[in-house]
């Protein structure tokens, strides 16, 4: 509530200054120029459009590289020599600039739209991995010792002691992953993409119709809080 | 069950080579049988105990079930110092864990997990998370666990050492309790003289390491028990004889605690 | 769209990223140069499309206007828009494109005052459709096709795309555009990944140079005195009876005249340091037509206007007084 309270106070009064001339509303349009943007842009149905190809490219390079990296890092913290073996590749692909090698996926994976993929599946790889690795190495070795004494067999190893072990942590990996995926593909979408809301983005740089960028960064800040919600606080 | 431990040794790393925590040591629990090992800190008791219950391969010697004729070693389960169970499951399913392990079909499991809860005063908390007991009713629940899975032998590693004395005193009782009857062999760790021989039948002390038998004391003390009761005055004398032993151990196993 | 004069793919999409941050960090850095009245902000892009600023800075034809240039770079000129609008650059050449029309029609006081490339008939082309044996001839007999163009529908190149449509003979072509950066396009032409890449230079020569395959079309082509991209001012430079501006011009048209003395060894030396391509593929490139005297070509922006208004691009189409300051000299 007070959240919605301070955000309505900042509109109010960025809405007057645009309205008394004291902010250059061509960088700074008033919010209800950003709000009729968005609502001509909804009923219109291309923020709906730019939101479907979206949404569909971070559900597929969220869900992969999220999903390969928790099942990699899983592996990584139930096994020592796994760990050994992959920690330093990580640690050296992992800070690499993913969209700066987009041309390069482009080149690699036939220019299709897996290509653009690649960037996101990759930077939402990384957290989900190491998160996954540091959870499962986190887990409190008595309730190792627990499991092993009552003989669990590994299928009940992994689903009543790892998988809930790890979560506290690996949601917070996943997270991490998750905002890094919405990140990069916003940015991949406006270098090379006809849709989705990072070209809406790009597009209203190009027509300097800033209520379209502020308009577009709304929508996904809402779209993050809400993801960010699903996988708790 | 009969448990022959023959000229068990045991080593860990230490910054300079080996450590040996355990040397030459021979024992016996015989079915049915409720012993309890006492001694310094660092003799080696808990090790012993993983070793017993096969979460530790000695470094020497060797352990047999003799006239145990199952295909598989019969099952020995332990119970923690610390409760060890799960918090993120349900006391019900933190109880039936062990039967889970078996491959037991949830039905059967939980109807079994619900009677030992009844049996211990927690059929309440059913539900609830281990965080939301208190300490004495955590640990009741892990004894719930261990009892519930009717193993062999069971191996207790100082259970009831961070508990308050009031709650000590009911969890002993409720040990003895459910395992009286059931024929099966007990091995209780703990550094409490008095509890020892409250609980025991037989009580082994051990020295400082490396961790050997100075003494095999049979406790005077005729069953069923009550610990809230005073026992027959050999018993409170042997609590003397016992801390004469370990007195002198003491002093050098005070420093390097293993 | 991109207002951005080289059409030098080199920064094109790759560098999109940087260029709003590239522009905060300049805007900021020249917070405290403000107000000195012989001083311009001139945006300065390493681009073939900018010889005439080069050449000016180079020649010192801008200090004997009295003027002293405080340069900007950036990696795009269309990131110029924003800062010429505000007021916090002076000059720069960039794309006149929907960014420069929206600003206006919104209330933007920078003005295009001159031209800048004009897409004309010169012998080569600076800006061109390339492909793998494709022609223009080919396209237009009539046939039914599905081109994948490596271009963006909504900015210029899309423009210059219908134009290729609306040709007679061309009817049944089908476009797929597919956009990708610069760096990627050689191997996509290379793979057939796609049919034609929109390009300019110095990448045609690259290409050439490569083997990858040659010019299909030229932007020149597709609309004939094209005005590409335009000399701009803030509203400062107007101020004042465009004294500033008018100093200003003289020396940018001084430039142009020495420019349009073509590939002199003086020219190149200027445009290989500034532009840090190497003399000899700068020697191979088509260089782009400048104009000396520097007149707007208003009915091709027009033509231009209208075609961005039918895809809503613009909010509406403006008359050429409207966001063009005539200076007189």
């Amino acid at each position: 509530m007070a959240h919605l309270l301070a955000l309505f106070l900042v509109a109010a009064s960025w809405e007057g200054a645009a309205r008394a001339g004291w902010v250059a509303t061509l960088m700074f349009p008033p919010p209800t120029t950003i709000l009729g943007w968005l609502l001509e842009s909804l009923r219109g149905g291309e923020m709906a459009e730019a939101l479907l190809a979206s949404g569909q490219r971070l559900a597929i390079g969220f869900g992969l590289g999220a999903g390969l990296g928790t099942v990699v890092g899983l592996a990584m913290g139930l096994a020592p020599r796994l760990h050994r073996a992959f920690d330093p590749v990580i640690a050296a692909l992992h800070p690499l600039p993913k969209v700066a090698l987009l041309p390069l996926f482009l080149v690699l994976f036939g220019f299709s739209e897996q290509a653009r993929l690649v960037p996101v599946v990759l930077v939402a790889f990384f957290p989900a991995a190491i998160a996954a690795a540091v959870a499962v190495r986190g887990i409190d070795p008595l309730l190792w010792n627990v499991a092993r004494n009552y003989g669990a067999p590994p299928l009940m190893v992994l689903r009543r002691l790892v998988l809930p072990g790890a979560w506290p942590v690996l949601r917070a990996g996943l997270r991490l992953s998750l905002n890094a995926a919405i990140v990069v593909l916003i940015s991949v979408e406006m270098l090379s993409g006809n849709d989705g809301l990072g070209a809406a983005v790009w597009q209203s740089w190009q027509t300097m119709r800033v209520e379209q960028l502020y308009g577009t960064l709304l929508v996904l800040a809402v779209l993050g809080l809400l993801f960010n919600r699903c996988l708790g606080r | 069950m009969r448990i022959t431990l023959r000229g068990i040794g045991l080593d860990y790393p230490g910054p300079h080579g080996p450590v040996r925590a355990v040397e030459g040591l021979d024992l016996e629990v015989a079915p049915g049988e409720f012993l309890g090992l006492i001694g310094p800190s660092g003799c080696g008791k808990s090790s012993l105990l993983a070793m017993l219950a096969g979460l530790r391969a000695p470094s020497a010697g060797s352990i047999a079930f003799p006239g145990w004729a199952g295909p598989r070693p019969p099952r020995r389960l332990m119970a923690f110092q610390e409760h060890g169970l799960l918090p993120w499951l349900s006391v019900l399913d933190n109880v039936a864990f062990g039967l889970e392990a078996q491959g037991m079909p949830r039905a059967a499991r939980e109807a079994r997990a619900h009677d030992m809860l009844r049996r211990l005063g927690l059929e309440g908390f059913a539900a609830a998370r281990p965080d939301q007991l208190s300490g004495g009713m955590r640990q009741r629940a892990a004894l719930a666990r261990l009892f519930v899975a009717e193993a062999e032998a069971m191996l207790l590693d100082e259970p009831f050492s961070a508990l308050d004395a009031q709650t000590r005193v009911l969890l002993q009782q409720e040990l003895l309790d459910l395992w009286s009857g059931t024929g099966r062999s007990v091995v209780y760790v703990t550094h409490d003289i008095e509890e020892a021989l409250l609980l025991c039948d037989r009580v082994v002390v051990l020295s400082a390491r490396p961790g050997r038998i100075i003494a095999d004391i049979t406790v005077p003390f005729p069953r069923p028990r009550r610990i809230l009761g005073a026992p027959p005055p050999e018993v409170a004398a042997l609590r003397w004889r016992i801390w004469d032993m370990l007195a002198p151990t003491l002093a050098p196993a005070r420093a390097p605690a293993a | 769209m991109r207002t951005k004069p080289a059409w030098a793919p080199i920064a094109r999409r790759a560098a999109r990223m940087s260029r709003l941050l590239a522009l905060a960090l300049c805007l900021a850095a020249l917070l405290p140069a403000a107000s000195q009245a012989e001083r311009v902000r001139l945006v300065v892009l390493p681009f073939l499309s900018q010889a005439p600023i080069f050449i000016a800075l180079e020649e010192g034809l801008f200090a004997r206007e009295g003027i002293t240039i405080d340069p900007v770079a950036l990696s795009s000129s269309h990131l110029a828009v924003p800062g010429l609008m505000g007021g916090d650059l002076d000059a720069a050449i960039p794309q006149a494109g929907p960014a420069l029309f929206n600003a206006v029609a919104r209330g933007g006081r920078a003005r295009v005052v001159a031209s800048g490339v004009v897409l004309a008939e010169a012998g080569c082309s600076y800006a061109a459709f390339y492909g793998t044996g494709l022609t223009l001839a080919a396209l237009t007999s009539g046939e039914a096709r599905t081109l994948r163009i490596s271009a963006e529908p909504n900015a210029f190149e899309g423009f210059l795309v219908d134009l290729l449509r609306q040709r007679p003979g061309a009817e049944r072509l089908q476009v797929q555009f597919r956009e990708m950066p610069v760096a990627a396009q050689q191997a996509a032409l290379t793979s057939r990944a796609i049919d034609l890449a929109f390009l300019s230079e110095p990448w045609v020569a690259r290409l050439d140079q490569a083997g990858v395959g040659g010019v299909a079309f030229g932007a020149e082509q597709l609309l004939p005195d094209g005005q590409f991209t335009t000399l701009m001012f803030s509203e400062r430079m107007l101020a004042n009876g465009q004294a500033l501006g008018r100093r200003f011009l003289r020396a940018y048209r001084e430039a142009l005249l020495r420019y349009n003395e073509g590939k002199t060894p003086r020219n190149l030396d200027i445009l290989a340091r500034a532009t840090r391509l190497s003399p000899e593929l700068l020697a191979r490139a088509c260089w782009p037509s400048l104009p000396s005297d520097g007149a707007l070509r208003t009915d091709s922006l027009l033509t231009y206007q209208n075609w961005l208004r039918q895809r809503q691009l613009i909010d509406r189409v403006l008359a050429p007084g409207e966001f063009i300051a005539e200076i007189t000299p």
